[in-house]
């Protein structure tokens, strides 16, 4: 597997998919203005992860911002990671860091957690 | 009586303005706005928070005006608009852009229905919309109206107006936040 790297933007975040270390993180701000087009080097790298068996793989978050549209490549994400993990190729983990003083970002990141079968880490900074 | 026209201006003219722009959206300009928003924010010394719930309702408010545009000459008649306001206990955020008559009802039947429900039915409405939405061809979720209720702890108004066309309305938008947060 290939590393995966995107530098961040004022409106995207940081991407560091290292199959080295076993670590996907997200870091930054997300509000492109084409998210299919930005996330899609995302799922791609996790189709060849899904392909790719036998690790334990940590989602690093670490995202002070995202829109809506974000929102939803950020489920497709972590839906995509729950079929990984349920289907015994790889195990997963996610571990979503937040801005302690930051309840929304709080209640979306629990929100996720909800919907994914995945061990799920929350934690204020 | 005020014409629709001297209505519109009187929101752009508004005495508490911190910010007005009116012209072409895109993502550059929207970008820009931000980086401008986000340094008045600071000056006013405003919560962090406050800041961060400011910044989530622009970016939708914002990128609505450049995802739903016309490119068409028609929409030039009365051009988009984003007006910041800073009143004693909360900040308004105002967005103006022509909409087709068309998409009239399905806009506001949007809003009406994100203003009806409480903090508890928002954050339902929008687990559910998220896990069925598809990204549009024009890169939305759909979530942007619910998004903007839940950030704001606010009901949304909004407007329609006649302008001289006989395809299109003006649509103005108001989310307010407040300056202490009910939570």
């Amino acid at each position: 597997m290939e590393k995966l790297f995107i530098a961040k933007t004022d409106d995207t975040p940081e991407i560091d998919f290292c199959p080295d270390a076993k670590e996907m993180k997200i870091t930054g701000r997300s509000l492109p203005e084409d998210v299919t087009t930005f996330y899609a080097p995302v799922l791609d790298w996790l189709d060849v992860l899904e392909e790719t068996p036998g690790g334990h793989y940590k989602l690093i978050v670490n995202l002070e911002y995202f829109n809506t549209a974000s929102s939803k490549l950020i489920l497709d994400i972590l839906m995509r990671l729950e079929d990984i993990h349920t289907g015994g190729s790889n195990t997963i983990e996610i571990i979503w860091n937040y801005d302690k003083r930051d309840t929304d970002m709080e209640e979306a990141a629990e929100e996720y957690s909800e919907l994914v079968e995945v061990p799920f880490t929350i934690e204020g900074i | 009586m005020e014409s629709t026209l001297q209505q519109i201006h009187s929101i752009m003219n508004h005495q508490n303005a911190v910010l007005v722009y009116s012209g072409e959206f895109n993502q550059d300009t929207v970008k820009s706005m931000l980086t401008y928003a986000e340094g008045k924010l600071t000056a006013t010394g405003v919560d962090d928070l406050v800041k961060k719930k400011m910044f989530n309702v622009m970016v939708e408010m914002l990128q609505n005006i450049t995802k739903h545009q016309f490119t068409s000459e028609q929409q030039k008649i009365v051009e988009p608009c984003f007006v910041l306001i800073e009143n004693e206990a909360e900040f308004n955020v105002v967005t103006g852009n022509p909409i087709l008559k068309d998409k009239v009802n399905i806009v506001t039947e949007k809003i009406d229905k994100v203003n009806s429900l409480n903090p508890e039915e928002l954050k339902e409405y929008y687990k559910q919309a998220r896990l069925n939405s598809r990204i549009s061809d024009v890169g939305g979720a759909g979530l942007g109206f619910i998004d903007m209720a839940r950030k704001s702890e606010n009901k949304l108004d909004y407007g329609i107006f006649a302008i001289d066309s006989d395809e299109y309305n003006y649509f103005t938008l108001k989310a307010t936040i407040n300056k202490i947060p009910a939570n």
